[in-house]
C-alpha cells in the first residue's frame, strides 16, 4: 500500500512539474483556430493552382486552293467549361460566315 | 538509192514530229485541303484533254464530294478543284477561282513562267520512260517526271514547259500530287468559251491576289463588326491560307 502510495505521489510531482516547465494544456478555443486556419490556407492553395484547360476549335471556309480558318481558344477553369465556350465561339463566327455567304 | 532512203525517213521523223499532239490523259492523286498545316488530303482525278496547242486541266475529287461534311467546315470547293486552260498558240493560260457564291471566275496567268532544273534520274511511268525535273513556282517546289517521248510542253494544273508531257507531278510537301494512269485518244473540248474570254480580255494573277484580299477583308471585317461572343473572345483568329503564295 505504501509503495502504491509512492508511486502514485512521485506521478503527481513529475505531472506538476512538466506544468511548471510551461508545457500547456491545448484548450479548445486554440484548436479551433488551428482548423479554420489550416482551412483557409487549403482554399488559397485551391485558388492558387486552379485546373486552368485551355481548348482550341478550329473551323474552316474551305474554297479550295484559297482557305479561310477561324480558330477560338478559350481557357476556364475547367476543360468542360472551356470546351463549351469555345464551342459557343465557334458557332457564332462559323454563323458570320454563314451570313455573308448566303 | 541510200540517199534517198535516208531522206525518206528522215521525213517520216519530221512528220511525226511536227504531228500535234491529241488525245485525253488521265491522271490520279491527292490534294492536301490544309495545305500541310494538318493532315486533309482527299484523293482526286486529274483530266488533262490536249488538243494541238490547246488544252483543258481539270481536278475532281474522287469519291462523292460531300459539301459540309463536318460542322466545322463550309465547303465551297467547286466542282473541280483546279480548272486550267491553256492555249500554247497565243501564249494564253486562264485559271478558274469560285467566289464565296460558288460563282466561276476566270483570270489569266503567265503560260509557264517556271524555271526547270533538269536531271539525268529517270524512272518508267505507266511503262513510258520519263526524266525528272525540279522547279520552284508561287512559293512552293515541284518536281516534274516528264516524258520526253510524248513531244508536248504540257502537263497537269499550270505546269509545263518542259521537252515532254508531264506524268507525274507533286510538291515537295507531299500536299499534292498527279500521277499518269491511263490515255485515250478523244480530244474534244469546247475552246470557245475560253477563248472568247481571251479575245476580250482578263485581268492577270494580280488581280486575282486583289480578288482574294478582297475577299478576305469583307469577312474580317464581318467578324468585326459582329456583336457576338467572337469580338469577346480574345484569342478568337481568323486567318487565311493559299496555295499559290500571294503577296
Amino acid at each position: 500500500m505504501k509503495k502504491v502510495s509512492l508511486v502514485t505521489l512521485m506521478l503527481m510531482m513529475m505531472f506538476s512539474a512538466t506544468y511548471a516547465a510551461g508545457i500547456t494544456k491545448p484548450e479548445f478555443s486554440n484548436v479551433k483556430n488551428e482548423i479554420a486556419k489550416v482551412k483557409t490556407q487549403h482554399l488559397q492553395v485551391q485558388e492558387k493552382v486552379p485546373a486552368d484547360c485551355s481548348v482550341t476549335l478550329k473551323g474552316k471556309l474551305d474554297l479550295g486552293p484559297v482557305e479561310a480558318e477561324v480558330s477560338c481558344t478559350t481557357t476556364a477553369a475547367t476543360c468542360n467549361e472551356a470546351t463549351i465556350q469555345a464551342v459557343s465561339c465557334l458557332r457564332a463566327a462559323m454563323n458570320v460566315v454563314r451570313t455573308i455567304i448566303y | 538509192m541510200k540517199n534517198l532512203l535516208i531522206v525518206f525517213v528522215s521525213c517520216i521523223v519530221f512528220s511525226a514530229n511536227a504531228q500535234e499532239v491529241k488525245g485525253t490523259w488521265y491522271y490520279q492523286g491527292k490534294f492536301n485541303g490544309s495545305f500541310g498545316r494538318s493532315d486533309n488530303y482527299r484523293e482526286y482525278w486529274g483530266r488533262l484533254i490536249i488538243n494541238g496547242d490547246k488544252s483543258l486541266f481539270t481536278m475532281k475529287e474522287e469519291s462523292q464530294h460531300h459539301a459540309a461534311l463536318q460542322d466545322n467546315t463550309i465547303d465551297l470547293r467547286s466542282d473541280s478543284l483546279f480548272t486550267v486552260y491553256k492555249d500554247h498558240s497565243s501564249k494564253s493560260l486562264l485559271f478558274e477561282f469560285s467566289d464565296l457564291n460558288q460563282r466561276p471566275h476566270y483570270f489569266a496567268d503567265t503560260l509557264f513562267p517556271m524555271e526547270w532544273t533538269t536531271t539525268e534520274e529517270h524512272k518508267m511511268i505507266g511503262g513510258i520512260p520519263c526524266l525528272k525535273a525540279v522547279t520552284r513556282f508561287k512559293g512552293r517546289g515541284y518536281t516534274a517526271w516528264y516524258a520526253p517521248t510524248i513531244t508536248i510542253a504540257e502537263g497537269p494544273w499550270k505546269l509545263g514547259g518542259l521537252p515532254g508531257l508531264i506524268l507525274e507531278a507533286y510538291d515537295d510537301d507531299d500536299n499534292w500530287q498527279m500521277t499518269f494512269v491511263s490515255t485515250i485518244s478523244d480530244h474534244d473540248f469546247d475552246d470557245s468559251y475560253f477563248e472568247s474570254k481571251i479575245t476580250k480580255g482578263i485581268e492577270g494573277f494580280p488581280a486575282f491576289a486583289g480578288f482574294v484580299k478582297k475577299l478576305f477583308a469583307r469577312l474580317e471585317a464581318s467578324f468585326n463588326s459582329s456583336n457576338d461572343c467572337i469580338g469577346c473572345q480574345t484569342k478568337s483568329v481568323l486567318k487565311f491560307h493559299t496555295w499559290e503564295k500571294i503577296d
